[in-house]
């Protein structure tokens, strides 16, 4: 029986991966389902990113000093710290690092000035590391039920806005009491735009 | 007021002094910055690359341009021309160059001046000034004056010539074969005033309209009729770089268009779609203290199996591994990644997640052909910090110990003897000949590789073509040196299938920061015989030093096994100089193809991605008469990394050579893995330029 179904686990896990490998791939909003979710007991994250046309879920890979990497089926890899997204690979534009303390200090309700900055590292076409510098400000804090394959979470959705030259941007999360980042969007590079995430398996 | 502060705000941060115009002076017919026939003063943006077909009434002019600095623009120019002077046809070949003097500010307008056809037979030759201000973001005037052709209409004595009455009369150019520079004659003779306004009057659609003060005098006799001075345009953006332009010219004709412009510092996948790298395994906390140990032999063979199959996975070979007291020798081949630093950066990532917890230090060696140019010492515990950090490239870079590899390299079991073959399509295009601009062949190349040690390569290469056009080149060859590349058409037509290279080759160090390769063969399609080099190439120098010498016999016209009678021995001691700021010089001196002995002088500028666009061009003691059209080798070379267009990591390159006339003087050989390139990226200069890929 406990092999059967670590078989079946694999297999929705490889289902659900093999959904992100091609832009092409079913959507896994519709291959999977709550109760094929709920067998899973590996941690599944949903990214949806619009200006890609591409829906993809993704598993962990690594983890290094807090910061998480997870990766699909086809190898695009999103980092996070404590949920805030600090790096992408294999999107193009990628976002090569950030420094998000704090984003994350404003997330835990830690006094922090009104304004603070944030810092992004990319790559330009001729390889050089280019920074970006923003000042950001939370502009809304209040709880949101939201619901995941059908299953309601209780969260406080935060609004934070970050402008840098040329650029306004605004980042939400969706975190539980735990601090858990069930559902977020976040920005990642002018020409990838953003990426909304949900936890799909804790 | 608030409105005030946001355009001062907006201004500002857009590095300027005064609103940013929204025009943007495009291409002309000649395809050099201007405005319909006439030039404008304000460069195109640095590193552009463009393409530029223009026509009306029988003639056709298309025209590769490159912003070669951000002030200087090279144009080579290729014109059909009917009817022109009474002649039924001709094909006209020209040079131009375009150089910004001032850029624009809120005072003072840009200003440029140029040269048109200073190398040719001279129908377009030209110089002129040109001013341009922008006067609304949307409006933008031009005038200029005008040397040579850009004289023919209102022109003047020479306000040159209260210099000297030299620049008092222009002489007809003395009928050469082209390609000599007649300095005599630049900005002498009448001059004239030419002008014209620029409008843009929407996103995608721009207005021009000029007094041209060319008078088309070769033109107006038998190819069209000239009535008058003015020329109005209207140019469409059909996508970003891509314009399409109508115009009526001259009173009489109308003309169209079409121009095509990239630019290598843009790849369309931006950074690249690369596959997300192998994350780092940091060791558990205290794990690398605690245990002074060296893992026992046994485990040796599951590590170096296991990180075997982790850089396959990440596109890199394990070439050799090997242990000291904490340390792990790493040797790798990329054949992936255009940065060798990416490699590096992957390589060091796949080894955290292997490599024993005692192992607190990396040492990377890229091999290329069996030899290594440098080796990269790496913290393991900057490798596990640094991964996440926001300036991690910088710092893992300052960290990094890029040194001469003092070991020798220490294969792994089993790597050697190895086969490798591929099956791939083929290209090969040949541009701007003379007779026809563009003729190409494509079929398929079978290749294969074997080395039976390391530095050890026999490699071949059979091509059979599908389909193409190089053999109806007919053009016989009227050369009066020996005929080493001027019957390169009698091989195109002759050779199907051919073998294109077939080499054993043996690649070495002669010392610490010597290198040497000796290749015997079949060493290009034209030439067979022996190739030897050496190279001095220090890990961290921006010169290098290397002498080649070849013992070669010509190849038969169908390329497979056979040889003809000519034989030569040719070589030369060559000067490499990377300048520092994305261009790199090189200088050949010594004995050519042909016999004939002088030297080679290249300029490439050099895009960290790959793209490389530089020119050449060849004096040797042939005289000018001799060499025949042309005067001497000179030409133009592009190399586009395939990653650049694909956005998937590959080292593959295409590569095109664009010569205005293949003669025989100053014909170098074409053998292939000549060591400064092979080396260049391995060493510190490149890995350098390279490093912001390190985490990628």
């Amino acid at each position: 029986m406990g092999a059967v179904l670590e078989m079946m686990r694999a297999l929705i896990l490889a289902l659900a991966l093999s959904a992100c490998s091609a832009p092409q791939a079913p959507d896994p909003r519709k291959v999977l389902s709550r109760a094929q979710l709920d067998q899973l007991d590996t941690p599944l994250l949903l990214a949806e990113i619009d200006r890609l046309d591409t829906v993809a879920t993704l598993i962990p890979r690594g983890e290094n000093r807090g910061m998480i990497t997870w990766q699909t089926g086809g190898q695009v890899a999103l980092m996070f710290r404590d949920g805030v997204l600090v790096g992408t690979r294999g999107l193009g534009d990628d976002l090569m690092s950030a420094d998000v303390s704090n984003t994350r200090a404003m997330l835990a309700g830690q006094a922090i000035p009104e304004f603070y900055p944030r810092f992004h590292s990319g790559l330009d076409g001729t390889f050089q590391t280019t920074f970006r510098t923003f000042q950001c400000q939370r502009i809304a804090a209040e709880p949101e039920t939201i619901t995941i394959f059908g299953r309601p979470h209780a969260t406080t959705r935060t609004d934070e806005r970050c402008v840098s030259p040329g650029l306004d941007v605004t980042n939400s999360y969706w975190r539980d009491g735990s601090g858990l980042m069930w559902k977020s969007r976040q920005w990642i590079s002018k020409n990838v735009g953003y990426v909304l995430t949900e936890r799909l398996v804790r | 007021m608030i409105r005030w502060v946001a355009v001062g705000v907006l201004a500002c941060s857009a590095g300027s002094l005064w609103a940013q115009p929204m025009l943007e002076t495009g291409y002309n017919t000649y395809g050099y910055p201007g405005l319909i026939d006439m030039p404008a003063a304000h460069a195109r943006p640095d590193g552009e690359l463009a393409f530029t077909s223009s026509y009306f009434q029988k003639q056709l002019r298309n025209t590769l341009t490159f912003q070669i600095t951000p002030r200087l623009s090279g144009s080579f120019r290729y014109a059909n021309l009917w009817d022109i002077n009474n002649a039924d046809f001709r094909f006209d070949r020209s040079f131009s160059l375009h150089y910004e003097i001032a850029t624009e500010t809120r005072n003072r307008p840009a200003i440029a001046i140029g040269l048109n056809d200073f190398l040719g037979t001279g129908v377009y030759r030209s110089e002129y000034l040109a001013v341009s201000k922008t006067l609304t973001p949307r409006f933008r005037v031009t005038g200029g004056i005008g040397w040579g052709r850009f004289a023919g209409i209102g022109g003047f004595t020479n306000p040159l010539s209260i210099f000297g009455d030299q620049f008092r009369d222009r002489e007809t150019r003395t009928g050469n074969q082209g390609g000599e520079v007649e300095v005599d004659q630049l900005f002498q003779g009448d001059a004239a005033f030419f002008g014209g306004l620029e409008y843009q009057a929407t996103d995608k659609l721009s207005l021009a309209i000029e007094y041209s003060s060319d008078a088309y005098r070769l033109e107006r006799v038998s190819t069209f009729d000239y009535f008058a001075p003015v020329n109005i345009g209207a140019t469409y953006r059909l996508r970003p770089g891509v314009h399409l332009s109508a115009h009526y010219l001259y009173g009489s004709e109308l003309g169209v268009q079409l121009s095509f412009a990239l630019n290598p510092k843009n790849p369309p996948a931006f950074g690249g779609l690369d596959k997300g790298p192998p994350p780092v395994v940091p060791r558990p906390a205290g794990s690398a203290r605690a245990l002074g140990w060296t893992f026992e032999p046994e485990n040796r063979g599951r590590i170096r199996s296991d990180l075997s199959v982790a850089l396959a996975a990440t596109g890199l070979e394990l070439h050799g591994l090997s242990f000291g007291p904490g340390t792990a020798r790493l040797e790798i081949e990329n054949d992936t990644y255009v940065a060798q630093a990416q490699a590096i950066g992957r390589a060091a990532r796949a080894m955290t997640g292997i490599m024993p917890a005692s192992v607190d230090t990396f040492v990377i060696v890229p091999v290329v052909n069996g030899i290594a140019g440098s080796q990269i010492t790496l913290r393991r515990e900057d490798i596990e910090a640094l991964e996440s950090d926001l300036d991690g490239a910088w710092k893992s870079l300052a960290r990094a110990r890029i040194e001469t590899p003092e070991t020798p390299l220490q294969p792994r079991a089993g790597l050697y003897p190895r086969f490798e073959y591929d099956l791939k399509p083929y290209l090969s295009p040949s541009l701007f000949d003379p007779d026809q601009p563009v003729r190409a062949d494509f079929g398929a190349e079978l290749s294969a590789r074997y080395e039976p040690a390391p530095g050890f390569v026999l490699k071949g290469a059979v091509r059979k073509k599908i389909v193409g056009n190089l053999d109806q080149s007919t053009r016989p060859s009227t050369s009066v040196l020996p005929r080493v590349r001027s019957e390169f058409n009698i091989y195109e037509r002759e050779g199907d299938p051919t073998i294109p290279e077939l080499v054993a080759t043996r690649f070495f160090r002669a010392g610490p920061e010597l290198y040497g390769r000796l290749t015997l063969g079949y060493l290009e399609p034209h030439f067979a015989g022996i190739s030897s080099e050496l190279l001095w190439k220090p890990l961290d120098s921006r010169l290098s030093l290397g002498l080649e010498v070849n013992y070669v016999r010509q190849r038969e016209f169908k390329q497979l096994f056979g040889l003809r009678s000519y034989e030569i021995a040719t070589g030369h001691g060559s000067a490499y100089y990377d300048f520092g700021n994305g261009f790199t010089g090189q200088l050949d001196v010594g004995r050519y193809l042909a016999g004939d002995w002088g030297a080679t002088i290249s300029l490439d500028r050099t895009f960290r991605n790959g793209w490389k666009i530089g020119g050449f061009a060849t004096f040797t003691d042939v005289s000018f008469d001799d060499f025949g059209e042309g005067s001497f080798d000179k030409g133009i070379r592009i190399t586009v990394p395939i990653s650049w267009i694909s956005g998937t990591p590959t080292r593959d390159t295409f590569s095109t050579t664009i010569r205005p006339v293949t003669r025989d003087g100053g014909a170098r050989l074409n053998v292939s893995d000549r060591l400064h390139d092979l080396l260049n990226d391995t060493q510190k200069p490149g890995l350098r330029s390279g490093w912001g890929r390190f985490w990628r």
